[in-house]
């Protein structure tokens, strides 16, 4: 599980007005599918709407159960929303950050969007459903079945037809 | 990546270029029916403007012999165009032009010589739609018609694109004109006539057509004068109104209307020497017309006589994408209106001359007809059409 790392450095007293100034922001507990705590900042947490919610009527005092995310992908998500938090980050720090971040396979995407879209972090969600498109762009049909394990529900002479209709399409 | 959500997929697929798309049509019943649903293709419009990435270049050649040939080019960023590709539109005649009338979200409106024959064309994913001709009502008294004048555009209020007609009529015994103005629904295949009258029968119209803000719009004046209004013709409410231009130039100026990134832009060509462009920053405020830019002709090299402004560059609209037209030439050039620099855009194999507009990706009229590639074998069939006229 993450620490909470924020106040190890600071002395008393200095923790002490840290804590009066950022009363707000209190640590969240979440616990992953896998049963691992994680710390976090409420600041961070709230980026998930799904979060937000559960905050706002009150319900987020305990443990928070996220029996839909396993720790890997939670620990992931929570690295990309501390690095949303603070939205007068440099424009380009951001977007280097964010293409390191999503520079990851189809099946960490897989959870990243599974996750993204249970906790409704709309623009994790938006970043790894282009992450993903990008890497459709030029394939196959073929391979898209394969990809998303799809079956091929039509006739042969449908699949042809479709295809002759548009030809120029599958040229390179 | 089995079992994703079907939103999640839409997400995904709304993001993808139009030609990866029609491949993937044949994936499963499935995503042909979610690629060709009306949501969906709405969803990835949206999105294809908003990213303002993948834009393509339509190139209509204009110095060669009729028919003129079409190409496109697509580019990435300013400074990644690819190389063009010979394209072949709808209502290709052996012995007619067609020429571009305007494009609006991936749609190009394109005629043939007297708008006889006018088609809706997505040359992305080569589909068109042919509209019904419709026949000029001459009113009584009335011996002659000027050119007809179309113009292209959206009613976001009924969700369709409409084409509009201008018919000007005069008579040479008699003084006075009169107007016929008819609509045509690309959704209803047909025309109607609008009922609301043109607000000064003295005015021509004197520029190309521009859609913006949900209605067309035209620069017109009275004969030998120089424009001080614009007709704007609203395709929801079916009304004109006027709006005035920025100002009125000297008669011995030509000035032109275009459209920017959504606005309004009037351009007055000064003797040769330089272009002097307005853009119009809240639509239909006269007050908001705001001088913005003036490109000047370069040193070496032939003169300009118009530069076109086509887009802004993606990262922070200052640069501007124009078409540069010269008597026997027209470049592409990327203009940086606060340096005052441009900048040639190399694309190889262009014609000398040519028009173009630029296009957003976009699955409109993925229902219509196909586009038929004459040099592919197989489809050389004779449209029976052309076949009687032999």
């Amino acid at each position: 599980a993450i620490q909470s790392s924020r106040f190890s450095c600071v002395g008393f007293p200095l923790a002490y007005i840290f804590l009066a100034c950022k009363k707000k922001s209190m640590a969240l507990k979440l616990k992953s599918s896998d049963n691992k705590i994680f710390e976090v900042e409420e600041l961070v947490a709230v980026q998930s709407e799904t979060i937000k919610s559960l905050v706002e009527d009150g319900c987020a005092n305990n443990v928070i159960p996220l029996p839909n995310v396993d720790s890997k992908t939670l620990e992931l998500v929570l690295d990309w929303c501390k690095n949303h938090v603070d939205v007068k980050l440099d424009e380009e720090k951001l977007k280097e950050y964010e293409d390191k971040f999503i520079e990851v396979d189809l099946a960490v995407l897989y959870d990243l969007l599974m996750a993204a879209n249970y906790l409704n972090i709309k623009d994790l969600l938006n970043r790894a459903s282009q992450k993903v498109a990008d890497m459709l762009k030029g394939k196959k049909p073929e391979q898209i079945r394969e990809t998303f394990n799809i079956v091929n529900d039509f006739s042969p002479e449908e699949e042809e037809e479709i295809r002759k209709e548009n030809l120029w399409a599958f040229e390179e | 990546m089995s079992n994703l959500p079907l939103d999640i997929i839409t997400n995904i697929l709304s993001r993808l270029p139009v030609k990866s798309l029609v491949r993937f049509l044949c994936v499963s019943n499935r995503w042909y029916i979610l690629i060709n649903g009306q949501a969906f293709i709405k969803l990835h419009l949206h999105r294809s403007i908003e990213s303002n990435t993948d834009r393509t270049l339509i190139v209509q050649e204009q110095n060669a012999c009729i028919p003129f040939d079409y190409f496109s080019a697509s580019f990435h960023d300013e400074n990644r165009f690819g190389k063009p590709l010979e394209i072949y539109q709808p209502l290709h005649c052996s012995n007619m032009s067609t020429d571009i009338l305007s494009c609006c979200d991936g749609l190009v409106c394109i005629y043939n010589q007297w708008g006889e024959e006018i088609a809706i064309w997505n040359p992305l994913i080569r589909k068109y739609r042919k509209l019904p001709s419709a026949p000029i009502e001459k009113p009584s008294g009335f011996s002659n018609s000027f050119p007809i004048s179309l113009a292209f555009g959206y009613d976001k209020h009924n969700d369709d694109y409409k084409v509009l007609r201008v018919v000007r009529f005069f008579s040479m015994d008699k003084p006075g004109k009169e107007f016929e103005v008819k609509v045509c629904s690309l959704r209803l295949q047909c025309w109607k006539k609008i009922e609301d009258q043109w607000p000064n029968k003295e005015w021509s119209i004197c520029s190309d057509s521009v859609f913006s803000n949900g209605a067309l719009h035209w620069l017109v004046a009275e004969e030998g004068q120089s424009p001080e209004n614009i007709v704007a013709f609203d395709l929801a409410t079916e009304k004109f109104r006027v709006i005035r231009t920025p100002l009125k130039a000297p008669t011995s100026y030509v000035t032109c209307l275009e459209v920017l990134e959504g606005q309004l832009c009037f351009i007055v060509i000064v003797d040769e020497m330089y272009n002097d462009v307005w853009l119009m920053k809240k639509y239909g405020e006269e007050s908001s017309w705001t001088w913005t830019y003036k490109i000047e002709q370069g040193v070496v090299g032939s003169t300009f006589e118009y530069c076109k402004p086509l887009m802004c560059s993606k990262n922070n609209g200052k640069k501007i994408l124009m078409e540069e037209s010269h008597r026997y030439r027209t470049y592409l050039i990327w203009y940086d209106i606060e340096k005052k620099i441009r900048k040639r855009v190399k694309i190889p194999k262009l014609p000398e001359v040519f028009q173009t507009v630029t296009c957003v990706g976009s699955l409109l009229l993925l229902d219509g007809d196909n586009v038929i590639d004459p040099t592919l074998d197989g489809h050389n069939v004779i449209d029976p059409a052309q076949k009687n006229n032999r």
